[in-house]
């Protein structure tokens, strides 16, 4: 698919099998075009979500609603489950409707350690956990990555 | 409407050897963090990623050995927490092949 | 009162707003997020786009976290506008400014945020990557890049990778911790020095041959620029970047 602005840039010549110039059809201009990405999996993590894999996000949605369209499928992680009856309140604000979904998963804290927006604007509910950052890049610096993660799985960082 | 509730490690089952994944959030932001940790431990192998920008979640699988190649704008902790410690270990060994997106 | 170059640098990036602009900060950008707060408390009427989807948010509430990803830059936003959005915008050249930074740039206007050192097969140093510069460079109005660290480890002879290069149709600017520079017939010109550095310090610092000889001296920061900018980030959040 066409794209925008990227001429001038080294990267195209580094991966000509992603980049492509070429010239439109229309008015024979020069556009960069990359080839398109169609993931398996989109992997989301939500602040809610029901039984069925309709999930509501709070805060910035990123561009996870864009993954979940392109992905053949999603698997969701949340950190609650919530009644159908929430979504229907209010479908504005479901961000990734069911039919997308292949899998629920109800994962408190799964952001972690990374942050999980939680309708606070409070500095405390805003900050990534710092052992947990500084343990997983002891661990790469280290080589002892599985053991981290060994150890994180089982709540012991 | 299909009830999709599942456990984690049934839900990690579903990624298998050399599937492109698109993980969630932004850089530390809602990245998908315990998924991640859970599939770094099955040690597959040649996933890829992409996303605008992915975070802590993608580098989980660079840094478990699992990733040949990333497709991405950005792919950094910001500030606070520097460079993707396994994207950077991963790409400078030439284990992974980077695809800098813009 | 007394200012340093995070302060200088700030207040140098909020004075590139213009009114009816319509600006953008990404990722990992404390001191252009401070710039636009700062810029808005001064009285300039622009639409502040942010990459967490928010549209004109609340300028006088104070950062506290480093991150410019945090879910607080969609507090008192009028609207969501999200990233994909963002660009599309760019892309149809309705986005007056990006402020974007660098790893390496030299003086015909490449930048680098790619890699440095070794091939892009295998870098010796991997950097995080465009995170969108190689498109914005070439279709954003104003391109403001800003770098905390003039030094000639960025400042050099020729980049590693060219992650990205100037447009010569379009207003390329770079603002350091020293000076600002404009790019002009292909190449980068020195267009005004702070007033606490001399252009000695900046041809020290900068790894291609400045031949200019005589260069303006930007004024400094008033009273009220430093007032407003304690005002709007009394944690000292721009100073993550020094």
């Amino acid at each position: 698919m066409p794209v925008g602005g990227m001429f001038g840039s080294d990267l195209l010549e580094y991966n000509p099998d992603f980049y492509s110039i070429m010239k439109s059809p229309f008015n024979g201009e020069e556009v960069v075009c990359v080839r398109s990405l169609q993931p398996d999996w989109a992997i989301v993590h939500v602040q809610e979500a029901d039984i069925y894999g309709n999930a509501r996000i709070l805060g910035s949605k990123f561009q996870d609603i864009l993954l979940s369209r392109a992905a053949k499928k999603t698997i969701i992680t949340t950190e609650k489950i919530v009644d159908t009856e929430v979504m229907r309140k209010d479908p504005g604000l479901t961000a990734i409707p069911h039919f997308l979904v292949a899998a629920v998963v109800e994962a408190p804290g799964g952001a972690k350690p990374g942050i999980c927006f939680n309708g606070s604007f409070a500095p405390e509910d805003n900050k990534a956990d710092d052992a947990g950052m500084k343990a997983y890049l002891k661990a790469v610096k280290e080589d002892t990555v599985q053991e981290y993660l060994a150890k994180v799985t089982e709540g012991r960082v | 409407m299909l009830k999709k509730l599942m456990s984690m490690a049934e839900a990690v089952d579903l990624v298998k050897d050399n599937q492109l994944l698109a993980l969630g959030g932004n850089a530390l932001h809602r990245t998908p963090a315990a998924f991640a940790h859970h599939l770094g431990k099955a040690n597959r192998k040649g996933l890829k990623i992409c996303g605008a920008a992915p975070g802590y979640a993608s580098d989980v699988l660079c840094a478990a050995g699992s990733v040949d190649t990333i497709y991405f704008g950005f792919f950094g902790f910001e500030n606070e927490y520097g460079l993707a410690a396994g994207m950077r270990k991963g790409c400078q060994s030439g284990k992974i092949r980077a695809v800098e997106g813009s | 009162m007394t200012y340093g170059p995070a302060e200088m640098l700030t207040i140098a990036l909020a004075r590139e707003i213009k009114d009816g602009d319509v600006v953008f900060h990404g990722l990992a950008s404390p001191v252009p997020m401070t710039a636009m707060k700062l810029a808005k408390a001064l009285g300039k009427n622009f639409t502040e786009l942010t990459i967490t989807d928010g549209v004109d948010p609340a300028w006088d509430k104070p950062a506290f976290v480093g991150s410019t990803l945090s879910s607080n830059r969609l507090d008192g936003a009028v609207a969501y506008y999200g990233l994909d959005e963002i660009f599309d915008l760019a892309c149809t050249g309705r986005v007056d400014i990006s402020f974007l930074s660098l790893v390496q740039i030299d003086q015909g206007g490449h930048i680098n945020m790619s890699y440095v050192g070794g091939t892009n097969a295998q870098p010796k140093l991997r950097m995080p990557g465009g995170a969108g510069t190689a498109t914005l460079t070439r279709v954003t109005n104003r391109t403001t890049i800003w770098k905390t660290k003039h030094d000639t480890k960025s400042f050099v002879q020729k980049v590693d990778c060219a992650t990205t290069t100037a447009d010569p149709n379009k207003i390329f600017r770079v603002l350091t911790n020293l000076c600002i520079m404009n790019f002009q017939n292909g190449k980068l010109e020195v267009e005004g020095i702070f007033p606490y550095t001399t252009l000695a310090e900046v041809k020290e610092n900068t790894g291609w041959e400045i031949t200019q000889t005589d260069v303006p001296v930007i004024p400094e920061p008033t009273a009220e620029e430093l007032a407003a900018l304690e005002k709007v980030d009394p944690n000292r959040i721009r100073y993550i970047e020094f």
